[in-house]
């Protein structure tokens, strides 16, 4: 049998240069790649996951310029000039992020599929708001589900990491 | 009863592996030399009649390798039945019987045109009308979804005792009422069917997310023909369950593929298709409660009618689970329930979190609540009166599997009126809405559950590392529950350890270690008795080769804070592991070294329940809803790590709060309506109720290790009921089936109607 290509077109790919946790990257990718597999896969950040694939879950949760942004519905070409922040570019076991030491403390996660997302957009709710409120950390956050429902331990940390971040 | 108080303990094992991304899921495994990727082709209807498949415009793409289906199998050394009766044959013979069936799996060398391929598959279906509710599907010419049965009916389940016409006569007042609970989707945030499959040698390796590997093991090697020690099944970090993950049938499908092709394969699921592998049971519960002039429930009858969907891959558990808990934990003299299950065209149904109990507890807890209001009692003094009472005993003992044991069940050891009267403290001192359209309610709930001890023995085992560390091996999954803490916590306090010198494996079934799977809150009394029985026959072993190197009798030794000790003498665990090379101390155990049983009842049985209090406020003019103030009580035994209680508790309130006023997967039109992240609403941080507490207490008694038991399950079951009785109480009408939406309130209050 010959091979065929049956409705799969070749693939555009386009320029991109970026900063992803402090480093430059630069490529060719496909023109309908989206920041999540460039992360996952050609950068093999795989603490950023995929699950909803739609936008609605945020478990992809990356900061593009200091914004969450659902990494699966963004395409990779946009990044282009800017500066992404992944999970793995905050602290380390030994110096975490306040956000990250708060969510061990509270125990903000169960099976933690989630967890990246949650810190990432925690991480961008602090940059942008240094002492929100209840409500706004909720109204905040509820575009990042917790299956396991972790949700007011979460609320805790980052009420947690705020209060002293801001204490300094 | 002593109230729990959270105590500095050290954060979870798995703490910075999950807060800095670095814990690996199955998907984040790096990729196999030669890897190739699969993608399923699914029915897009709900029933039909498959006719013609043609692969060939499929096989012609560049880069795809093969295709699986039904008219292949051969090639594959696999036979259509493989699977046990009941359970889905590994792949679509002539029927699709729900929208997702699995008809043929494609395999390419990249994901893009594996699914560009299996939309290439030509597929003739013929459809046929599908049925989605178990009443339906057991009416008379209703479509038969697996022809050779003629029916779709599947068993009948029952329970009863004393004389159920009897108490009826007893009765003045009777109430009848028909509660539903729909299907819906555990929605793990892990995709559902994600895994990697190789082929080395004639060993099937498997990496994939599941809470029962030695099960999944042996049915995979069932599928395949090969013995069952040639199934090596590795479980990565599982992002979530609840019991919708397994080995899917994709993935043999694939494993198969990966013997003919002696290729790697990497089966990536979406969130989407998700959907289509596993959901609740839905459950129909007709009930007529009867009781008597001094308001004591004297007759208690129920016909459940439980929707298995299209393959039975859970319905016995569901069922009799929903059969034992019919009565919830009250004083009911005469009692039957019966049960009849049925196949419908919906996604198989398969255990979910409180599996077949959280359906029940709906219903009875609402039916509670509807008799005290119709004999003008409160309904917290009404299950004060009804509730059965430290040393009471439940009338009826039976096994898992449903058979009669003879002698009297263990006495009720929870105190519920006073856990009822904690939970409506906690609540505070009622206080007027803000609004005029507000009417504001308070609603009570309680659950029971005994342990139900699992099909097979639990084992662990402990093995001392040259450098004194404790390599803990076992084939329990953890789904988020925090298994791998508990073991590191157990392991540590059983061993004089501490826990930084104790490393906890990932399951892996190569070790053949025993466990029936990390279900039915049952692993941290199983499992944590393993560790405990291995922990203990490995200490022995330290210590007598501490007496053969160091002398001293075996009693002058201790193991604490990390060492070994004669008298003031410290030795390391790693010298003396050093001193003998070629010596390995390493010891299996089981739980059924510390209960040696059998059977689940009988002297190892406990009761853990559920309670739960809620408020909340309903708009009269929009049916809104709002849960005010939410609390939790539990009893623990003792709890091993408060965090992972807490988050247990909290979780399974959390995913009540979907179930009570959002979770439904709606069947209309011949499909379902809304399986996407979309259109599927599942609980969000602001939807946690403002005063949201967790009572636990800790009575020492449990089975498990230091006397802990399992509460896992206890705090899912009372929300829709605690909620729903809630309303009922601010709006003066009951709801009957959850979700509980605005829509139904709206209806219930007779401000909304259908237009003539």
């Amino acid at each position: 049998m010959e091979a065929s290509s049956e409705g799969i077109a070749t693939l555009e790919t386009v320029a991109l240069q970026l900063t992803v946790n402090g480093r430059v990257w630069s490529g060719d990718v496909p023109v309908e790649e989206v920041l999540l597999d460039l992360l996952r896969r050609r950068l093999g950040l795989t603490g950023t996951k995929r699950s909803c694939e739609s936008q609605v879950c945020g478990a992809c949760t990356v900061l593009v310029d200091g914004a969450p942004t659902s990494s699966c519905s963004h395409l990779a070409f946009e990044t282009n000039g800017k500066s992404v922040t992944t999970i793995e570019g905050l602290g380390s076991e030994d110096s975490p992020d306040p956000i990250q030491a708060a969510f061990i403390r509270h125990m903000g996660f169960q099976c933690g599929y989630c967890t990246s997302g949650q810190i990432m957009a925690a991480k961008g709710l602090l940059l942008h708001n240094s002492s929100p409120s209840q409500e706004e950390i909720a109204d905040w956050m509820s575009g990042n589900i917790c299956r396991c429902g972790c949700y007011a331990a979460i609320a805790a940390a980052i009420r947690d990491a705020s209060t002293r971040t801001r204490r300094g | 009863m002593v109230q729990a108080e959270r105590t500095q303990e050290a954060p979870r094992i798995d703490s910075w592996g999950k807060v800095s991304g670095s814990a690996t899921f199955v998907e984040d495994m790096p990729e196999l030399t030669g890897s190739l990727y699969a993608a399923p082709v699914k029915s897009p209807y709900a029933h039909a009649r498959v006719g013609a498949i043609d692969v060939s415009r499929a096989l012609a793409l560049e880069g795809v390798s093969s295709v699986l289906y039904r008219d292949n199998l051969h090639e594959f050394g696999l036979q259509l039945d493989a699977l046990a009766p009941l359970d889905p044959a590994l792949i679509v013979g002539d029927k699709a019987l729900y929208q997702g069936d699995l008809v043929a799996v494609v395999v390419a060398s990249d994901l893009r045109t594996a699914r560009r391929a299996a939309e290439l598959v030509d597929v003739d279906y013929e459809i046929l009308d599908p049925v989605f509710s178990a009443e339906a599907a057991l009416q008379a010419g209703a479509p038969i979804l697996h022809d050779h049965r003629g029916t779709n009916s599947i068993f009948d389940d029952s329970l009863m005792w004393g004389d159920i016409e009897d108490g009826f006569r007893q009765a003045v007042t009777i109430v009848e009422r028909n509660l539903v609970s729909p299907t819906v989707f555990h929605h793990p945030m892990e995709p559902v069917g994600t895994g990697m499959v190789r082929f080395a040698g004639d060993i099937a390796e498997i990496w994939a997310p599941t809470n029962t590997p030695m099960r999944d093991a042996s049915d995979i090697a069932h599928v395949l023909g090969v013995p069952a020690d040639h199934v090596h099944l590795r479980v990565p970090y599982v992002g979530g369950g609840f019991g919708a993950k397994k080995t899917t049938r994709e993935m043999a499908a694939a494993l198969a593929l990966s013997r003919k092709l002696r290729r790697p394969i990497r089966v990536v699921a979406t969130g989407e298709e998700s959907f289509h592998v596993a959901v609740r049971h839905a459950m129909e519960y007709r009930a007529r409660v009867g009781v008597d002039a001094e308001g004591r429930l004297v007759a208690l009858d129920v016909d459940l009618a439980v929707d298995c969907g299209a393959y039975f891959t859970g319905g016995k558990v569901a069922t009799h689970n929903a059969c034992t808990s019919a009565w919830g934990p009250y004083r009911v003299p005469h009692f039957r329930v019966r049960a009849k299950t049925a196949f419908t065209n919906k996604t198989p149904a398969t255990p979910h979190r409180g599996t077949g109990k959280t359906q029940t507890t709906f219903a009875i807890e609402c039916l509670m609540d509807e008799v005290a209001r119709t004999i003008s009692t409160d309904p917290v003094e009404f299950r004060e009166r009804n509730v059965l009472l430290p040393g009471e005993r439940v009338p009826e003992r039976f096994t898992v599997e449903g058979s009669r044991i003879a002698g009297d069940s263990a006495p009720m050891t929870i105190d519920f009126p006073s856990l009822m009267r904690e939970g409506m403290d906690a609540l505070g001192p009622e206080q007027p809405p803000l609004s005029p359209s507000l009417v504001r309610g308070r609603g009570v709930s309680v659950s029971l559950r005994n342990w139900a001890k699992g099909s097979e023995e639990s084992q662990a085992s402990a093995t001392l590392n040259p450098d004194g560390t404790v390599t803990v091996a076992h084939t329990a999954s953890d789904l988020g529950q925090g298994i791998y803490n508990m073991i590191s916590v157990v392991a540590a306090k059983t061993l004089g350890l501490d826990q930084a010198q104790i490393h906890v494996e990932n399951p892996d079934t190569s070790t053949m270690l025993r466990f029936p799977g990390a279900t039915a809150q049952r692993t941290t009394i199983e499992l944590g008795n393993a560790v405990y029985a291995a922990s203990t026959n490995l200490k022995r072993q330290i210590i007598d080769l501490a007496v053969e190197s160091r002398g001293g009798t075996p009693d002058a030794w201790i193991i604490q804070g990390g060492s070994l000790w004669l008298g003031d003498v410290r030795y390391s665990l790693s010298d003396l592991a050093k001193e003998a090379p070629g010596v390995v101390l390493s010891a299996v155990g089981s739980d059924t070294e510390v209960y040696p049983t059998d059977d689940a009842f009988g002297e190892t049985e406990f009761w853990t329940p559920g309670v739960a209090a809620a408020e909340v406020d309903v708009d009269r003019d929009t049916g809104e809803i709002s849960v005010l103030r939410y609390a939790i009580l539990a009893e623990a035994g003792k709890i091993l790590h408060y965090n992972s209680a807490r988050g247990q508790l909290e979780g399974g309130a959390v995913m009540g709060f979907g179930l009570a006023l959002f979770e439904e997967l709606r069947y209309e039109d011949g499909q379902v309506q809304n399986a996407d992240a979309f259109q599927y609403r599942l609980p969000l941080m602001r939807d946690v109720p403002p005063s949201f507490q967790v009572l636990i207490t800790e009575n020492g008694d449990g089975p498990g290790p230091f006397g802990a038991k399992g509460i896992a399950q206890t705090s899912i079951p009372c929300v829709a009921p605690a909620v729903a009785n809630a309303i009922f109480d601010a709006v003066g009408v009951p709801v009957s089936s959850t979700p509980i939406t605005p829509e139904k309130v709206l209806r219930a209050l007779g401000t909304l109607t259908d237009r003539p």
